[in-house]
């Protein structure tokens, strides 16, 4: 079997993550106290192939452009990096997406700027573009474009746009544009550069295919945009559109039979599925979970991708509904606990109101703190374990700022957590400012950056035990509970160094 | 091979090439990225495609259309970069769709040809 348009990405992407999602983040820091190898075993295995080396779970993103390349009746798959080398002389088309190609997104640049090492997903994809296939296929005149969540980073590395042949960047939602410029690179006419997917050629919800192979861990798309305008966020750009309970359900679906062992559901606030404006409406969402659930069966995993803490707090608040989803729907003896993702982002209110005054929403902005302690009270009550996001070094952030977030997260102490720090990136509307680095540090930033560390590292072997009881994980917690022990013993050493240098 | 791509959109619609069409002869400096952002406000409802025309194919020119480029959230914008010899095929390929000649360097008004000496605009 051969394919005019092959979708790959590196490594660190194409991986399942040992079936735990949170594991991918791994990839996002350099590989310290181990060898890179070693690193890569923990975050990003090798996946599953059939005999043409199409994985059996890839990135939902590029199974959204598989499907729709092929319900336009191009010959396209989604081909694993290690597998690439079968089509070299029959690509003509390479589409390549990623969520962070050169580690200039939170958390990657982060770790890079606090530790002067280059993080592993960057040293994945430069091999990637490095390798023989790669190279070889260009050579035979094959069309690299390239998109997806990172793609603006691009701009920022013209040179290995050059030097690896890249015809096109493409930002922004690709269902429409990537049939056009596929069928334009196979035409062999002119591409451009660039294209920004403007509000005109963004996909209905008609328009969005179903994906034809599994995601990874299950991943499926319920909603997309967001409605809260957060100023660093590129979601809150798109047009907010809600998946109908039958797409989602032909997805689970197509991952059930994949063999996939639970779900993903993926928005960047969950709970706002169908809802009335930003307060969640409990029948959407009870349906929603009740027709999911019933599908995956009692022993396959859930998870949410995101969900907001203002929406957390009023659902409960208003309906009870977030200890009825767990009690009555989610939680039995085979899924003790859901996890997700949640932004805190700061712990200042007036920052909160120059930079994310929809976040707090229906809430108002002078309440951030309570609603998020209430909301991870919450969480903890009804076994959900969200790993958090607090920003530092938003453009007009003051001291003050800083040691609010600092009182905030003592606060948060007593509920179960992963809270993890990130350095400003110019994303969203703040796009045109600077990166936060670590020579932006103050004292204020130091402090806060220990007492997350300290807050994550207190809860992360209780979280362990729920996120992985299986005797079959027994080998990764051994090499994360190293990995753990390895950071308790230098980050104490590290803090002191970075305390020094922000006296200077 | 993509017989079905206009079936496709029976249910939607295929992809907008954007109306309205800027071409950029030589590098871009600054003035011709403020004329730019004005372009892309004022006509750039329908999409704005923009051609940087000079000697070498490299993407290096990007660099100073970062700005102009991350100041859009909303406006479809198509970035071709083409060489001089290029030029007659995109008057004729883009016709009626120009809207505006951007030059930053006086020699290269010659290419510019007498039919669009109305769209030029010398910075």
């Amino acid at each position: 079997m051969t394919y005019d348009v092959v979708i790959t990405t590196d490594r660190t992407m194409m991986s399942n993550h040992h079936g735990k999602e949170f594991l991918g983040f791994v990839a996002t820091g350099p590989p310290i106290g181990m060898p890179e190898n070693l690193w890569m075993m923990i975050c990003a295995p090798k996946i599953r192939v059939d005999d043409s080396g199409r994985p059996v779970e890839a990135p939902y993103g590029l199974r959204k452009i598989e499907a729709v390349l092929r319900d336009a009746g191009f010959n396209a798959a989604i081909i694993d990096p290690d597998h690439l080398y079968k089509y070299v002389d029959s690509m003509k088309v390479i589409l390549i997406g990623h969520h962070d190609y050169f580690a200039y997104g939170p958390p990657s640049s982060e770790w890079w700027s606090l530790t002067g090492l280059e993080p592993v997903n960057r040293r994945s994809f430069i091999r990637l573009m490095n390798s023989e296939p790669m190279r070889k296929a260009k050579e035979k005149g094959a069309r690299i474009i390239v998109g997806g969540p990172a793609a603006w980073q691009w701009l920022y590395e013209l040179e290995f746009m050059d030097k690896w042949g890249v015809d096109t960047v493409v930002d922004g939602e690709g269902e429409k544009v990537t049939v056009e410029l596929v069928e334009k690179a196979l035409r062999g006419e002119p591409l451009p550069k660039y294209v920004y997917v403007g509000v005109d050629n963004v996909p209905g919800v008609n328009e969005i295919p179903v994906i034809k192979g599994a995601s990874v861990n299950g991943l499926v798309e319920i909603m997309r945009g967001c409605p809260r305008g957060c100023k660093f966020c590129s979601v809150t750009l798109r047009p907010l559109r809600f998946m109908p309970l039958e797409k989602i359900l032909s997805e689970v679906e197509v991952n059930i039979k994949s063999g996939v062992k639970g779900v993903i559901l993926h928005s960047e606030d969950v709970l706002l599925y169908q809802a009335d404006g930003v307060k969640p409406r409990p029948d959407p969402i009870i349906r929603l979970h009740e027709e999911v659930l019933k599908k995956i069966g009692e022993r396959r995993h859930l998870a949410w991708a995101h969900v907001s803490l203002a929406a957390l707090k009023y659902a409960e608040e208003n309906y009870k509904l977030i200890s009825r989803l767990m009690n009555e729907y989610v939680l039995n003896d085979y899924r003790r606990f859901l996890g997700v993702e949640v932004g805190i982002e700061t712990g200042s209110p007036s920052l909160a109101r120059k930079i994310m005054v929809g976040k707090s929403t229906p809430y108002p902005v002078e309440e951030w703190q309570e609603i998020v302690v209430d909301s991870f009270r919450i969480m903890h009550e009804n076994k959900i374990i969200p790993a958090a996001t607090v920003i530092l070094g938003f453009p007009e952030e003051t001291s003050e700022d800083v040691v609010k977030t600092i009182e905030l997260i003592e606060k948060l102490k007593p509920y179960r957590s992963i809270i993890v720090p990130m350095f400003f990136v110019p994303m969203g509307v703040l796009k045109k400012n600077k990166w936060f680095m670590r020579e932006h540090l103050k004292p204020e930033h130091v402090e806060a950056l220990k007492v997350m560390y300290e807050h994550s590292i207190y809860w992360s072997e209780d979280i362990m035990k729920f996120y992985m009881s299986s005797p079959l994980y027994l080998p990764v917690k051994a090499v994360l509970k190293y990995f753990i022990w390895y950071v308790k013993r230098k980050v104490n050493k590290y803090i002191g160094v970075l305390e020094e240098m922000v006296k200077k | 091979m993509i017989k079905a791509y206009h079936s496709m959109f029976a249910y939607g619609e295929k992809y907008r090439e954007p109306l309205f069409t800027v071409i950029v002869l030589g590098e871009p400096n600054k003035d011709t990225v403020s004329k730019l952002h004005y372009i892309l406000r004022t006509r750039g409802l329908n999409g704005l495609r923009v051609y940087v025309v000079k000697d070498s194919s490299s993407s290096r020119f990007l660099e100073s259309l970062r700005d102009f480029i991350f100041s859009n959230h909303t406006y479809t914008l198509e970035v071709f970069t083409a060489e001089y010899e290029q030029l007659r095929e995109i008057y004729e390929k883009e016709g009626d769709r120009i809207v505006s000649i951007l030059v930053s360097d006086s020699n290269l008004v010659q290419y510019v040809p007498s039919i669009l000496r109305n769209k030029l605009e010398a910075l």
